[in-house]
């Protein structure tokens, strides 16, 4: 690794103030099992720095909880994965979110990686990732050597010019639960749904969330499920151990007398953000669940885009489903 | 209130944007931290004023580690990994180097009574913490019985794995003294061996949990 | 042959369990020296191009930087290539960049930021040249030269006519024609390449992750201007081998050069992308088989044309060693065969684990289930029916095998298995997730033996062994193996043997652990060894004793005298003795007669339709080794072989991106070497054939497990959901598409 300044700071407000200082040259680090990895890798490009202040949050106070509220759940930033899937309450109250945790990578991994970083970590696309491609889109160059490459792990819905998957477990199971994010600013708190914390690339390339470079994210906030609820968390991998989904959903649904009332159905793995299913959503409400399912999984994968090595993701996105909305019939 | 504090505060009056540590107490880092316990006596009400208890970005520090109980002083730079400071630092090479990127477990240490990669740890942030390697699970000329269960069973093959598969059994052990087969797989999965051992492996944890 | 024993054939714990366990083994990659220094390569970031110009200044200037070496300042000394026109040398350093990470140059600094940093401060200019990714585009005419001499190099022995092809089809009632591809992995040991080496002015001391310590001592001296006799190479623990760290490399002769020249130690120890890139490869391979049967069943003629993807350098005649395969497995008179090594730009072609045959098992296995299908034949019963027995033996030498046991093991795996009554139709089992069986048979010529072999063995006055073996420890316990054969042999207990290996100063050349030969071979040497000794404790023995050595006996540890009702343990004739007793063995490979090892896998798997994700349920790996010298160490090598297998078949893949030549997955999160969770318990069944000429009947085993899985899985999903693989890694893209297709 080059050489950086390591700061242990203490406070948010400490956090801030070096992130408003040295601004891109800056960087947080919590677990450190996305960013040391990227640092050894000595990943740049035109517009993409190595940080040369890193700031260790691991020893702030009041952000690493997991807290149960009137009317819901809040867990800090810097919660480790492993302490939400070894969660009672979590387990109890909100299975989906367990199961999403348990599944993030390995166990070492889930014991130092935290809620703040498996939201915030940077896409696994081996073109971004990889240093001799210096001008891919998401480096601040001009180029997807995805669109022509080895795109067999790449996006198949909602890909614009750039066209990697987001990579987070965690990500598609908050969405499915209608979580919102804190985030930490210079001129106070601000809480957004988690649906409008993550950019697509037609917005903007460079980034995949809207922190800004002097804001860091506190905690998430997770409502209360309605009474009668059932979730669950699929991820298909190729290696049962490691590795990121090739696609996964996350499905709540709120019964009415075995009726959906309300459907949340979230993928992971198939697009540069968490994607939700309307269409397979809508189809779902009003019915039962095992007589809606066919159409639900149809809908759900409408309008995909697959590229040159990666129609099978369509495929197995809509299997997945098949087989969640099954264990929830 | 010492001259470096005053010189230290006027800084801080100035408002001029940024507080600036001295050059030479930020290089040397030592001194550094003196100046940031004087500045920290200041009571902090807002952002600004927070800036005067802001730590200092430190490029290299000696700190403590400790490692199997026992204490030990280290110079140590910011970007070092525990596992190079452990191996080329302290001659505790048992605690294998394979990918240096969390992705495969031959550097599985125990923190705090956690399996973690310490390819994947700064240095630098392990102060206070109780670090076990596979050299601590000795106890003299008798092997730890997960070290025994290994040897009967034949649970490796090159070895070099094998430091940080006994790191992950002893961490699940320590929680789960009963595990079934799948806990002792889900346990390991971030160990991975190149030789296959993994039935074997697999056997001498169940062993090793079953003598205890 | 049922003879009782003592020691082999039991259960041991390791010779050097202790410090392998408790952290105080020391890899080379442990070593650390006072001064030492770190050498980094600066590697080609384009697949194929001329180096124009080195600008080193700024990097020559930094502190800290020690020595940077270019192609201009090595020795000339050829790496690899061949010793007959065309030659294709691999140099020490490379001018002409055949691949992404071909070494351009090194740089040798205090510490590895310092070498990291020297190589961003280095600007290379080169002049970019078209290159070429794929085997049969790189072997039609009129296409980028990647050597002056063309791409292709086919050897003599790279063509087969057996018979006759074309009576042979005509003779046919059944022909079956397929195209199928491997691609290109790599051996990913946990441990990477590594090597330390220091000069002291007289002797060049070498430490190193390696397996034939006696070659790299003998070229390095070559290269060098050293005699053998200056320089000293120790590889004591190896965190894993495979075929990638048996002979002398870039990395080895820089190092020598570079400690010489600074006359400080100096370490390169590979990154795990590195890893990836300069070291050798399991090559990619595309064969086209016509294969023709007789309606009872029996196989007429086989025809194939191969072309093996050697990548940027050439090691040896791959296509060769690949179409061992065909020719051997089952017995056909008709055998037509034709191989090309081809160049690519990309990481080069070297031994991996069982070399080219895994790449041949996996098309000939599949043709064999496709063809019993077309013949409405049991696949098990096809293959049961056509492979070659102990007369058919090699059909082109034309001398028979050695012992045979391939029958027993597809026997006792089938019943293990249960293949009579649950292998059916496929696809007949209801709901998305369907389970099939799948049977595949490995017959090959890995576990023989093969020179050098020696060995060498002290009696101390107590009545201790020390054996002094030239012979590796890569992980497959050779170690102990070879201590359970002194000790047999000589009829001590096996905790009073004490074994030396990986040091050239203290050891003698026994060869490496490589082709499975260890057991076999070594194991010969060191029971030799064990005999010498005996005979000179005999001779002592009867010095001390008055009697004639006739009068005596050797047995269990004990000297008897005939007629006489009383022996005399070791230690009174050791300690008696007024020279010190040195047995020393050696042996030869022996002639007229083939040494096969043989094996059969039966798969199980569940097929989750809507996913394609594969749970491999069970896999039974049945192995005819001769004799189970070392009971532990033999089942590590069947799980451990075939565990490997499965990632050989459903997870490896280097990916080369095809528009820069760039390998995009050097890195153990995109190459997918599988974990604890991605495998069954497998359950390995030890056949025993005896061979007459191994050391107590002991064939080999290291290899031959790793080839079997993928094609007996790929069979079991063919039986499971009804659809073929012609390539592999069998992944779930693979499947989805395929069943699709299926379905289309």
């Amino acid at each position: 690794m080059r050489a950086f300044e390591y700061y242990k700071v203490t406070t948010v407000a400490q956090t801030l103030s070096l992130l408003s200082r040295h601004g891109e040259k800056a960087s947080i680090l919590a677990g450190g099992s996305d960013i040391l990895g990227r640092m050894k890798d000595r990943l740049e490009g035109p517009k993409l720095q190595l940080p040369q202040h890193l700031l260790d949050i691991k020893g702030i106070q009041g952000l690493n909880y997991i807290m149960e509220q009137k009317n819901g759940l809040k867990i800090g930033a810097t919660t480790s994965l492993s302490d939400i899937a070894s969660s009672p309450l979590v387990a109890r109250k909100y299975p989906l979110l367990s199961q999403a945790a348990s599944q993030v990578a390995v166990p070492q991994i889930r014991n130092v990686g935290t809620l703040g970083g498996n939201l915030c970590q940077r896409p696994r696309c081996w073109y971004f990732r990889g240093k001799l491609f210096k001008d891919c889109f998401r480096k601040g160059g001009d180029n997807c050597y995805a669109s022509a490459g080895e795109n067999q792990y790449h996006a198949v819905f909602g890909g614009d010019n750039c066209n990697m998957v987001c990579p987070s477990d965690m990500a598609p199971a908050l969405t499915a639960l209608q979580a919102r994010v804190e985030i930490a600013t210079p001129k106070g708190n601000k809480l957004i749904p988690i649906e409008q914390f993550y950019i697509r690339p037609d917005k903007n390339l460079l980034k995949e969330t809207v922190l800004g470079s002097t804001e860091m994210v506190l905690a998430v906030e997770i409502p209360a499920p309605a009474p009668v609820s059932k979730g669950i968390y699929l991820k298909l991998k190729e290696r049962e151990a490691f590795d990121f989904a090739i696609a996964s959903v996350a499905v709540m649904v709120t019964l009415k007398n075995d009726i959906v009332s309300d459907a949340r159905i979230v993928f992971g793995g198939v697009a540069p953000f968490p994607l939700r299913a309307t269409g397979a959503e809508s189809a779902l409400k009003g019915k039962k669940v095992r007589d809606a399912m066919g159409t639900a999984c149809k809908a759900a994968v409408e309008g995909a885009r697959p590229m040159s090595n990666n129609g099978y993701k369509v495929k197995v996105a809509k299997g997945i489903m098949e087989e969640a909305l099954s264990s929830l019939a | 209130m010492d001259e470096k504090g005053k010189k230290s505060k006027e800084r801080n009056k100035k408002k001029d944007g940024d507080l600036k540590v001295s050059r030479r107490a930020f290089l040397k880092g030592m001194g550094a931290s003196t100046v940031a316990a004087t500045l920290a006596s200041i009571p902090v009400t807002s952002v600004p004023e927070a800036e005067a208890s802001l730590p200092n970005g430190l490029k290299e520090a000696v700190i403590q580690l400790n490692v199997n109980e026992k204490l030990y002083r280290v110079k140590v730079k910011s970007h070092w990994t525990l596992l190079e400071v452990l191996r080329r630092e302290m001659d505790l090479t048992g605690t294998k180097k394979a990918c240096d990127r969390g992705n495969c477990g031959a550097c599985t240490v125990m923190v705090d009574g956690r399996a973690l990669y310490a390819c994947s740890l700064l240095a630098i942030g392990m102060e206070g913490k109780k670090i076990l390697t596979v050299e601590g699970l000795r106890d003299g000329e008798k092997l730890h019985p997960i070290q025994k269960a290994f040897s009967e069973h034949g649970g490796y093959q090159c070895g070099f794995c094998t430091s940080g598969q006994m790191m992950s059994a002893k961490a699940l052990l320590d929680k789960n003294p009963k595990p079934t087969l799948s806990d002792v797989r889900g346990a390991l999965a971030g160990n991975l061996c190149r030789c296959g051992a993994y039935p074997k492996i697999i056997e001498s944890v169940l062993s090793a949990a079953s003598k205890a | 042959m049922a003879k009782e024993f003592k020691v082999v054939g039991k259960k041991v714990e390791r010779v050097d369990a202790f410090e392998r366990l408790v952290g105080e083994a020391k890899f080379a990659s442990d070593i650390f020296l006072p001064g030492m220094l770190y050498v980094k390569f600066l590697r080609s970031p384009h697949p194929h191009a001329k180096v124009v110009r080195i600008d080193a200044a700024r990097a020559q200037a930094l502190p800290g930087v020690k020595a940077i070496i270019t192609a201009a300042d090595v020795p000339k000394y050829q790496i690899h290539g061949r010793a007959t026109a065309p030659s294709v040398p691999m140099p020490v350093l490379a001018t002409t960049a055949r691949y992404v990470g071909d070494e351009i140059l090194a740089v040798a600094a205090v510490d590895e930021e310092t070498a990291e940093q020297a190589l961003e401060l280095i600007t290379v200019e080169y002049e970019v040249l078209p290159f070429l990714l794929d085997a049969e585009e790189a072997a039609k005419p009129d296409v980028v030269k990647i050597y002056p001499e063309g791409n292709i190099v086919q050897e003599p022995t790279d063509t087969l006519n057996r018979g006759n092809a074309e009576e042979g089809f005509s003779q046919a009632d059944v022909i079956l024609e397929g195209k199928y591809k491997t691609h290109m992995l790599q051996h990913a040991t946990l441990e990477p390449r590594v090597t330390v080496i220091s000069w002291n002015g007289k002797r060049l001391t070498i430490w190193d992750s390696h397996k034939g310590p006696f070659r790299l001592r003998t070229d390095m001296a070559r290269a060098l201007g050293l005699r053998i006799n200056q320089v000293r190479v120790l590889t004591s623990f190896i965190g894993g081998d495979f075929g990638d760290k048996g002979q002398t490399e870039r990395q080895h002769v820089v190092c020598g050069f570079i400690a010489m020249k600074t006359k400080r130690p100096v370490k390169l120890e590979f990154t795990r992308e590195e890893n990836f890139l300069g070291t050798h490869h399991r090559y990619p391979t595309t064969w086209y088989m016509k294969y023709g049967a007789k309606k009872d069943g029996t196989l007429t003629t086989i025809h194939i044309k191969l072309y093996a993807d050697i990548g940027a350098y050439y090691h040896q005649d791959f296509a060769y060693n690949s179409l061992e395969v065909p020719k051997g497995v089952y017995r056909c008179p008709n055998v037509r065969l034709e191989g090309y090594n081809v160049f690519t730009n990309k990481p080069e072609a070297g031994q991996m684990r069982c070399v080219g045959h895994p790449a041949a098992m996996f098309p000939q296995e599949v043709h064999m289930d496709r063809l019993a299908e077309k013949l409405g034949m049991d696949p098990l019963a096809f293959r049961l029916k056509n492979y070659a027995r102990k007369e058919d033996g090699d059909q082109d030498r034309k001398v028979p095998f050695a012992s045979v046991g391939l029958e027993e093991c597809a026997r006792k795996g089938a019943d293990r298995i249960g293949w009579e009554a649950r292998w059916k139709k496929p696809g007949s089992n209801p709901g998305p997730v369907k389970r099939g069986l799948g049977v595949a048979f490995q017959s090959c010529r890995h576990g023989l033996i093969m020179p050098p072999m020696s060995a060498i063995i002290k009696l101390d006055p107590d009545g201790s062994v020390e054996l002094m073996s030239g012979l590796n420890d890569s992980g497959g316990w050779q170690k102990t193996t070879m201590a359970m054969f002194a000790a047999e042999e000589l009829g001590v207990p096996y905790e009073a043997v004490q074994v030396t290996t990986g040091d050239t100063d203290a050891t003698t050349d026994t060869g490496g652990p490589g082709a499975s030969r260890g057991t076999a071979s070594v194991g010969l040497a060191v029971i030799a060894a064990a005999r010498d000794a005996k005979l000179q404790l005999l001779d002592a023995a009867a010095d001390q004793l008055k009697k004639k050595r006739e009068e005596l006996e050797i047995r269990d540890g004990q000297i008897f005298i005939n007629g006489e009702n009383k022996s005399v343990p070791y230690r009174e004739i050791l300690s008696r003795a007024p020279s010190p007793i040195i047995g020393r063995g050696s042996g030869k490979a022996p002639q007229n007669v083939a040494m096969h090892t043989f094996g059969a896998h039966f798969a199980e798997v569940a097929v989750d339709t809507r996913t394609g994700k594969v749970e491999i349920l069970r896999l039974v790996a049945a192995h005819d080794v001769g004799k189970a010298i070392n009971r532990l160490g033999c089942e590590n090598q069947i799980e451990g072989g075939a565990i490997m297998g499965i990632g050989y078949g459903m997870l490896e893949r280097q990916y080369i991106d095809s528009q820069t030549g760039i390998c995009v997955n050097p890195n153990m999160i995109d190459f997918k070497i599988p974990s604890i969770l991605d495998v069954p318990i497998v359950e390995p069944i030890i056949v025993e054939s005896d061979d007459p000429y191994g050391p107590f009947g002991a064939k080999g085993v290291g290899e031959p497990p790793y080839g079997v899985p993928a094609p007996a899985i790929a069979n079991a999903i063919y039986n499971a959901v009804g659809v073929r693989f012609d390539e592999i890694p069998i992944n779930i893209r693979s499947i989805i598409d395929r069943l699709d297709k299926g379905r289309a």
